[in-house]
């Protein structure tokens, strides 16, 4: 089941992801998704980011800018309710990441297969 | 006929504690000391033997004399200090300090009545221990001290000095000799053992890098696979115009082009550090 009209947002520095995940998780989940390139961005936009069901983050947003970890732990302090997903290549590898694991967020490793990252989406919106 | 640049004791070889050397900075540092040291050692030497008749001064001011030629070339050469300098000068200083000591320990041990034989050498071979740049140079200092005083003390004291003096003698001097030998063995050992630390050390501190590195690569990679990924799940399920998605997948190959090329900078550096 999913969850019509709820909002997905997507932290990310690729632009081609910025465009090719919200098609298919729109497409897919039939959901509204918002990106973002910066973690600055993401935060301009708190009244939208705060009320989504589902925030994917990417972690490593580009050398000496703030991550997705930062992110993190900005929804975190703000109460965000939703659904916290790390989208990223090396998860495992970052501490804060293992730590995030432990407040509820989830990993999505880089690069997953498209069905698999519809499915955890799909049962994120249900869990949020 | 050719010359044969390999060090002897190259990578991979076990480095024995008598082959390690000092850096260059230790080295030189270390001679500067022991020449500082005869060189104030002799001034005091000189404003006691002022008070003992008899006792030659001219061996005192001819070993200051060396000193201070030995302490300018040390002050000219320390923007380009070498272990090999460090040890000829060290040695050269060692050989001026047991010159002094020959020409005065007879006269010293007939004018002074309380004389305590071969303190300065004894003082020499722990001082060697300490200081000396090279093992070998340490020994043969050590060994310089030592063996002069017992053989002047042996074959050149008159029966009633030495019967007057410590009648311990040469004793005491081989022991201090000895002593001075056993700390050569430990100093030496102990820089062999912080050389091979800092060598792990430095291994740590780029395999740590590479390790990083590595980690960064692997996700700069993963965006443009997933992006691949992606595009290809769209292509297979879009009937509109495929050039947007392709060139999509242009781009994300192309970002994997990239990273092959920081990859192949990264082999280099692994290159380098198995070379080292």
């Amino acid at each position: 089941m999913t969850k019509d009209g709820a909002r997905i947002v997507f932290l990310d520095d690729n632009e081609d992801l910025r465009e090719l995940l919200p098609a298919l998780l729109e497409t897919a989940l039939r959901v509204e998704c918002l990106t973002f390139a910066s973690v600055i961005d993401f935060e301009n936009h708190s009244d939208q980011v705060l009320d989504a069901k589902v925030a994917i983050l990417d972690i490593n947003l580009g050398p000496d800018v703030p991550d997705g970890v930062d992110a993190f732990n900005w929804l975190m302090e703000r109460g965000f309710r939703g659904k916290i997903l790390f989208f990223t290549g090396h998860a495992r590898a970052n501490p804060q990441v293992a730590l995030a694991e432990k407040d509820g967020a989830r990993i999505l490793e880089k690069p997953i297969h498209p069905d698999k990252l519809v499915a955890a989406v799909r049962f994120a919106l249900n869990e949020a | 006929m050719t010359t044969n640049d390999e060090d002897p004791v190259g990578p991979g070889a076990a480095v024995r504690f008598y082959n390690v050397r000092l850096s260059e900075r230790d080295a030189w540092f270390a001679a500067t000391i022991a020449v500082l040291f005869n060189g104030l050692g002799m001034l005091i030497e000189f404003a006691i033997i002022r008070k003992t008749p008899g006792v030659p001064e001219r061996p005192l001011v001819i070993s200051v004399i060396v000193a201070v030629i030995l302490l300018v070339l040390l002050f000219l050469g320390r923007k380009r200090p070498s272990v090999k300098w460090a040890a000829i000068i060290y040695l050269v200083n060692s050989a001026a300090v047991t010159f002094v000591l020959v020409s005065t320990n007879l006269q010293s041990a007939i004018a002074e009545k309380h004389w305590v034989p071969f303190q300065a050498s004894k003082l020499g071979c722990l001082i060697a221990a300490l200081l000396a740049p090279e093992f070998w140079v340490g020994l043969v200092s050590i060994l310089g001290y030592s063996l002069s005083a017992v053989l002047q003390f042996e074959y050149f004291f008159p029966p009633e000095i030495q019967t007057r003096v410590d009648t311990a003698e040469p004793w005491p001097v081989i022991a201090f000799a000895l002593g001075g030998v056993l700390a050569l063995i430990y100093r030496f050992r102990r820089v062999k053992l912080e050389q091979e630390l800092a060598q792990i050390q430095a291994q740590v501190f780029a395999i740590r890098r590479l390790a990083n590195a590595f980690l960064n690569i692997r996700d700069l990679m993963n965006s443009p696979l997933q992006v691949i990924e992606l595009s290809v799940d769209a292509l297979r399920k879009s009937d509109e115009s495929q050039k947007p998605i392709l060139d999509r997948i242009d781009r994300s190959v192309q970002n994997l082009r990239e990273i092959n090329s920081v990859l192949v900078e990264h082999e280099k550096e692994i290159e380098w550090q198995a070379k080292q």
